[in-house]
């Protein structure tokens, strides 16, 4: 019997069971506000008729994620996984906070949190720092006091920013990002209070439309970031974006490089076409995966736009529309495993380059 | 077999704009730079354009140090559809192209140019 193909899973959402576990990273005054008035912000805006979460994960005593021993059953022992990035969970709303100092104290009692209690505790887990990126100084001071840790590898920051990442104010953050080896994953999530639209035309009417067009974020971010120049400044920027699907990135590609021929002077610091600045400096998570009725159709998109080799695994466990690695290999082709589920996402973590 | 065209006189052509005459069945244009005339057909290779009615400016490069410059000793001709720039020099793009204008072969015969096509 062959080998199983080794496994890495770039999206698993931890979280702690309560409030009160970040109780021991958190200073005055932050303290007393988180025990008062929590974070301060609704976690969920939109109405869905389903759970957000597969119900079968959930604990006893706490939210689904937030359970070592039902993680490792459900997802590390069972399918196996071999590494689990771990993505968090409603932590990632810090940056739709109004404010700065606030977010900013608790994204940084959520790092220590994380190494602490969840990096401990398996050698499979690696981590995405959580940022307030609204306060970039501080965002950038976290990824400098965490980045050398053997077992951090990313940052984990919103889709939808209230400017572009692209903007010289996220600077400081991704060029920490870029001098530490971290990949800057990009996730959605709901809107908070500070968030911007989530779409051009308004907010979504409800779950439904909301989870059908996450794309629209990553695909301003992905547009700017390349014509910005960000990518001359900072070579070794890596941008995964998770969760917001990908046939997308191939329109692009053909819009972009047609638009750029023309218009390539208002994108004077490039030296290349923009698809190529695509190819080499953007990975894309195929989950939740696209289910054509024919499942063959979605290896000849891929191909078409040559996208295969940018193509990394996340579940997305415990979320309701997590996807396990054999129902993703229904529609790519076994030629694609080892680079989808391991290669691809090894060559850009820093973990598989210099080993702990 | 190309035919030899009579264009006009050569001190009718201006640096900065082209002149376009029909010759044959063809459409050609002509200018100055730097004092010796560039001939081409009229036909943008991209998708057929009559580039020669587009824009002739000076070249934008960045350098090493991503510092802009603009270069009107090295102009590019703008064409008037799409915008995709040429070089007057070397017939090429921006970017990496199999695309080039469509120079043509000429002669001064005294102060008068007659085109090959």
């Amino acid at each position: 019997m062959p080998k199983a193909q080794a496994i890495i899973d770039c999206d698993v959402h931890n979280t702690y069971r309560s409030q009160t576990e970040l109780y021991p990273y958190l200073a005055e005054p932050w303290l007393t506000r988180l025990k008062e008035k929590g974070f301060g912000y609704p976690l969920e805006t939109f109405y869905s008729n389903v759970h957000a979460k597969r119900l079968d994960a959930k604990p006893e005593n706490g939210p689904a994620g937030s359970d070592y021993g039902l993680m490792k059953t459900q997802l590390l022992d069972k399918l196996p996984i071999d590494y689990v990035v771990l993505t968090g969970e409603g932590i990632s709303g810090l940056s739709y906070m109004p404010d700065a100092e606030y977010p900013a104290a608790l994204a940084s009692a959520y790092n220590q949190y994380l190494v602490e209690e969840w990096l401990s505790k398996d050698e499979r887990f690696l981590g995405s720092l959580h940022l307030a990126i609204q306060h970039p100084e501080a965002a950038a001071a976290e990824i400098y006091r965490w980045g050398s840790h053997p077992k951090v590898v990313q940052v984990s920051i919103p889709a939808a920013t209230t400017l572009p990442l692209a903007h010289p104010f996220y600077r400081p953050i991704l060029r920490a990002a870029a001098e530490m080896d971290l990949v800057v994953a990009l996730h959605f999530r709901q809107p908070g209070p500070s968030a911007p639209d989530m779409t051009p035309v308004g907010m979504p009417f409800n779950y439904l439309d909301y989870h059908t067009l996450v794309s629209l974020p990553y695909q301003a971010q992905l547009v700017m970031l390349v014509s910005s120049g960000v990518f001359e400044e900072l070579p070794n920027l890596k941008v995964m974006m998770m969760e917001g699907g990908f046939i997308w990135a191939i329109h692009l590609m053909w819009r972009f490089d047609k638009d750029y021929k023309a218009l390539h002077r208002l994108a004077p610091a490039l030296r290349k076409l923009p698809s190529e600045y695509i190819l080499q400096h953007f990975m894309f998570g195929v989950q939740p995966i696209y289910e054509p009725r024919e499942a063959s159709k979605l290896q000849d998109v891929i191909e078409a736009g040559g996208l295969q080799h940018n193509l990394v695994f996340g579940s997305d466990y415990p979320h309701w529309d997590a996807d396990e690695p054999d129902f993703i290999r229904r529609y790519l082709p076994t030629a694609w495993d080892s680079g989808i589920f391991y290669d691809n996402a090894a060559s850009w973590f820093k973990s598989f380059k210099h080993p702990a | 077999m190309k035919t030899r065209h009579y264009f006009g006189a050569l001190d009718a052509l201006q640096e900065g704009q082209f002149s376009i005459r029909e010759l044959g069945n063809r459409s050609v244009g002509a200018t100055l730079h730097q004092g010796k005339p560039v001939v081409m057909l009229n036909f943008c290779p991209h998708a057929g354009a009559p580039i020669c009615r587009g824009k002739i400016t000076a070249s934008q490069y960045t350098d090493a140090e991503y510092q802009l410059h603009l270069d009107a000793e090295h102009p590019v001709l703008r064409c008037p559809w799409h915008g995709w720039e040429f070089s007057l020099e070397s017939g090429g793009l921006h970017f990496e192209s199999r695309l080039r204008l469509a120079f043509l072969e000429y002669e001064l015969d005294g102060t008068d140019l007659f085109v090959w096509i």
